[in-house]
């Protein structure tokens, strides 16, 4: 067997034994926003496309003219902090000397937490969490109470079946949790409240009616307030494909908006010729067709099923005087005449599902106008997809607002049409409710913040570019965290004009916001920017640096030490910016200067040498907390963290004389690379964890990784 | 291999052809998730890493869902960062990590179904070794394979021919 044999064989066994662990793709939505907002940050953009990647990383250089989110957040920090700017940052006045306590929330071994939430009620503390038990497989909401911080009981409410929780949300009035059950083919949402988090209360959602096509998401805020109750959510529209030209036939195919059919229309006069479905492109059940497109057998999907779970890897079949051996190792099929041995057709499985060649009858003549190999209209889809830039998902953003826990009414909150739209805040305070919804492109963001003083009937009271985090109120005003290349703490009389009142130190970033008796305090951790160093190359008397924190290329004279040239890009795009030329086939590039002319000609080596001095330097020490706390929200200060081992905390209560904290334990979050024995791995940000075994078979363990809580006390 | 090819996740086969990849992030999600992680663990031989690494890649395709999903390969994209991750990751711990090879202790590694095999893969630079799967476990070209690691033909063929040849010489030399 040859090396290359051998290797595929290899890697099939292998793979064979690899499993994902379970996941969904709500984990990397809720995931995936949250990076988004970091990415508002500008410097801490969690993207690692380039490190390590030199050239190749280089071809991933975009093109400035995109919608720079990053730009975008920069100008809100300007036009927000016009005032406050001008004074400098807003330093810590000092530090407050905290004694932390870790405290390990009881619960059963065999359930893994998340999305733990945590308030201070009635002089004490509440914490709700997704509970799921490994061995049963449900989900639970956990409640636990605690009068002091440090001694906690559980109560547990089982929900049963199929039915998960989406998340679990703190108001000031008590909590909310939104479920999702699918049926196999539809999904319900639910909601339910609880003001004690033990004793939750059903409720009934009109949400109006969903197309096909269409997604809800709950934006994870929500707010109480004079006995009322809001949630927000986003629903979202998943983009119609782009009309396809088929010039050879002069005719266009344009999807009907999640319908299922096709409308074709005559590419000259634009006239519709007929409607077509779907299958009719792409294919319906797996079937081989002869060389002429002809139809010769319809495959049983149960013998498709059948072959995948053979032992040979072989699996034959006779119907219709047609012999159709499939080989599951090699994914290719052969049909062969039973009566003449002769082959009829053969390939690759996967041709086995589509269209051998894609056909359209006129209706009323009966004639071909359309009738092109499978391959050809690819083509044309891959040109339609190239050309096309506005195909994405739309957002429309709406309320839950409910006066009981029981009935619950949808209210949209329409504002500007936008690709990605995140409701992102939602108080309740002296004026009622203040909403406020980032809203994202086709080329500028805006933030609108809407008010209502019943959560039913709102208006939008301001619109701008401000990016602002969590919202809390207090004493008539209302502070908020902010993400911006200077997060911080902000506050407002309005909701709409904000000013900064602290200002984190470089690399801070803070997650949460909690305001008690106590006093207010955010809570966060020094991220790690995970870019790296910037990475320099000098040749010839010049210097070229590329920053991929900031997105920036730079080429300085040595011996002038002047700037010759800068770049910026994106470091997501698939395209060099201007300036940049890539050789494909030697692995280097060339840098220009705005002339045309190169300023530098760099190769692979000196790409690759330059990347192994960078690597040198670069070393990881994990996240470490950060906090910051006012007594009055005008005075701040930072928080000592000694003893406080939490990494990406998630969610603040603050009480009469001291602070609760939930998050990830640091030390499972900096798990160590080949200890042996069982180690713990925290896969996810919002704290879901799963445990395994190191053995070379990823195993589950039955014994979930502990909860804990960090209550902090001024000394 | 490629099963997903096979099963309902892609009745239609659509999902095998670049520029049919799913528009929709959950339907790739559902649909690619699998073969991401297993294509990065076999890569990174070390499936907590590699899921770790197809998370994170995950939620950051989903934060540029607008611009991976136009991507002929999203699939690619999703490795190359899963990828760029965990080598970032491997780097800040400040350890040396070649396949098995991590501080002299065995990694929670995958499996080897050919143990001289395995261990002349642990030799080789990940770069290469990243080449090697997406060539004859993915069973991509080398046109694919450029595309998602985003470097050039050349370059891939140079690490494929590196990497062939050294895997020959470290097999040959521990029989």
């Amino acid at each position: 067997m040859n090396m290359e044999d051998r290797l595929r064989e290899a890697f099939d066994q292998e793979a064979e034994h690899l499993h994902a662990p379970s996941g969904s793709p709500e984990t990397a939505v809720r995931r995936g926003r949250r990076r988004r907002a970091s990415n508002l940050i500008g410097g801490a953009t969690l993207i690692l496309a380039l490190v390590g990647g030199t050239a190749a990383g280089v071809q991933l250089l975009g093109d400035t003219e995109d919608p720079p989110e990053q730009d975008l957040a920069a100008s809100s920090v300007v036009k927000e902090t016009d005032e406050s700017a001008s004074e400098g940052p807003l330093p810590s006045a000092g530090v407050v000397d905290f004694a932390w306590e870790r405290i390990a929330l009881p619960k059963p071994n065999s359930t893994n937490v998340w999305d733990t939430q945590v308030v201070a009620k009635d002089g004490g503390f509440i914490a709700v969490a997704t509970g799921w038990d490994q061995q049963s497989g449900l989900q639970q909401l956990l409640t636990w109470n605690s009068a002091d911080g440090l001694s906690w009981s559980l109560t547990s409410t089982e929900l049963g079946g199929e039915r998960t929780i989406d998340q679990v949300l703190a108001t000031d009035d008590g909590f909310v949790a939104v479920t999702r059950t699918f049926d196999g083919s539809n999904e319900t949402i639910g909601l339910l409240t609880s003001t004690d988090g033990a004793t939750w209360t059903e409720g009934e959602i009109d949400l109006g009616p969903i197309a096909s096509g269409q997604h809800v998401y709950f934006s994870g805020v929500t707010a109480s307030g004079d006995g009322t109750t809001v949630v927000g959510g986003v629903i979202e529209t998943e983009p119609v494909e782009p009309p396809v030209v088929l010039e050879a036939a002069g005719v266009v195919l344009e999807e009907n908006g999640g319908q299922g059919t096709y409308t074709v229309t005559d590419l000259e006069t634009g006239e519709v010729i007929t409607e077509i479905e779907a299958h009719e492109i792409w294919g319906g059940s797996p079937a081989i067709y002869g060389p002429d497109g002809e139809l010769l057998l319809v495959v049983p999907l149960e013998f498709l099923e059948d072959s995948v779970t053979a032992d040979s890897g072989l699996a034959i079949m006779e119907q219709d005087g047609i012999r159709l051996e499939f080989d599951f190792e090699e994914f290719t099929y052969v049909a062969t005449e039973v009566s003449s041995g002769n082959v009829l057709a053969s390939g690759t499985q996967d041709e086995l599902y589509r269209n051998p060649r894609l056909r359209i009858a006129d209706p009323e003549t009966g004639d071909l106008i359309v009738d092109m190999d499978m391959d050809q209209f690819f083509l044309a889809q891959e040109k339609a997809y190239s050309q096309g830039n506005e195909y994405f998902p739309e957002s429309s953003s709406f309320v839950l607002v409910t006066d009981d826990g029981e009935t619950w009414s949808r209210v949209d909150v329409a504002g500007n049409d936008s690709q990605q739209a995140d409701v992102n805040g939602l108080v309740y305070g002296a004026d009622g409710f203040v909403l406020t919804i980032n809203r994202y492109g086709p080329e500028e963001a805006t933030r609108e913040v809407w008010r209502s003083t019943d959560g039913r009937d709102w208006e939008v009271s301001a619109s701008d570019d401000f990016r602002n985090g969590q919202i809390v109120s207090r004493d008539g005003m209302y502070y908020s965290l902010s993400y911006d290349r200077r997060p911080g703490v902000f506050s407002s009389t309005d909701g709409a004009n904000w000013t900064r009142i602290y200002e984190t130190e470089s690399g801070v970033y803070f997650q949460a916001l909690g305001s008690g008796e106590l006093g207010l305090v955010a809570v966060g951790q020094v991220e790690d920017t995970d870019l790296g160093p910037p990475l320099s190359v000098s040749k010839e008397g010049r210097t070229m640096t590329l920053d991929y924190v900031e997105g920036r290329l730079t080429v300085t004279d040595d011996e002038m030490d002047a700037v010759l040239r800068v770049i910026e890009f994106d470091i997501y795009d698939e395209d060099p910016p201007a300036g940049i030329e890539v050789d494909e086939d030697n692995f280097g590039l060339t840098i220009l200067d705005t002339d045309g002319t190169p300023l530098m000609v760099l190769t692979e080596e000196d790409m690759e040498g330059a990347e192994s001095e960078r690597e040198i330097y670069e070393d990881y020490t994990g996240p470490t907390p950060a906090l910051a706390y006012s007594p009055d929200g005008a005075n701040w200060f930072t928080v000592s963290t000694a003893g406080l081992d939490v990494a990406y905390p998630r969610s603040v209560a603050v009480g009469e004389d001291a602070v609760v904290i939930v998050g990830e334990p640091s030390d499972q979050y900096s798990r160590e690379f080949g200890s042996d024995g069982s180690v713990t791995q925290v896969l996810g940000d919002d704290g879901v964890s799963f445990s395994y075994s190191t053995a070379t078979t990823l195993v589950v363990e039955t014994e979930a990784p502990e909860t804990f809580v960090w209550v902090g006390r001024p000394r | 291999m490629t099963s997903t090819t096979l099963t309902a996740e892609d009745p239609t086969g659509e999902q095998m052809l670049g520029t049919l990849a799913p528009r929709n992030f959950e339907d790739f999600y559902r649909a690619r998730r699998e073969q991401v992680f297993r294509g990065l663990a076999l890569t990174l031989r070390d499936q907590h890493l590699a899921a770790d690494a197809t998370d994170e890649a995950m939620a950051r395709a989903y934060q540029h869902w607008r611009s991976v999903s136009g991507y002929n390969n999203p699939e690619g994209w999703v490795y190359r960062v899963g990828l760029n991750w965990a080598r970032s990751r491997m780097r800040k711990t400040t350890r040396e990590v070649k396949g098995f090879r991590i501080d002299g202790q065995a990694a929670p590694e995958v499996l080897p179904a050919d143990p001289d095999l395995a261990a002349a893969l642990a030799e080789l630079p990940v770069q290469q070794r990243a080449v090697v799967v997406l060539r004859f476990y993915f069973d991509w070209s080398t046109e694919q394979v450029a595309k998602a690691l985003g470097v050039p033909r050349g370059t891939v063929k140079s690490r494929l021919s590196r990497a062939l040849e050294r895997l020959e010489t470290h097999v040959e030399v521990s029989r």
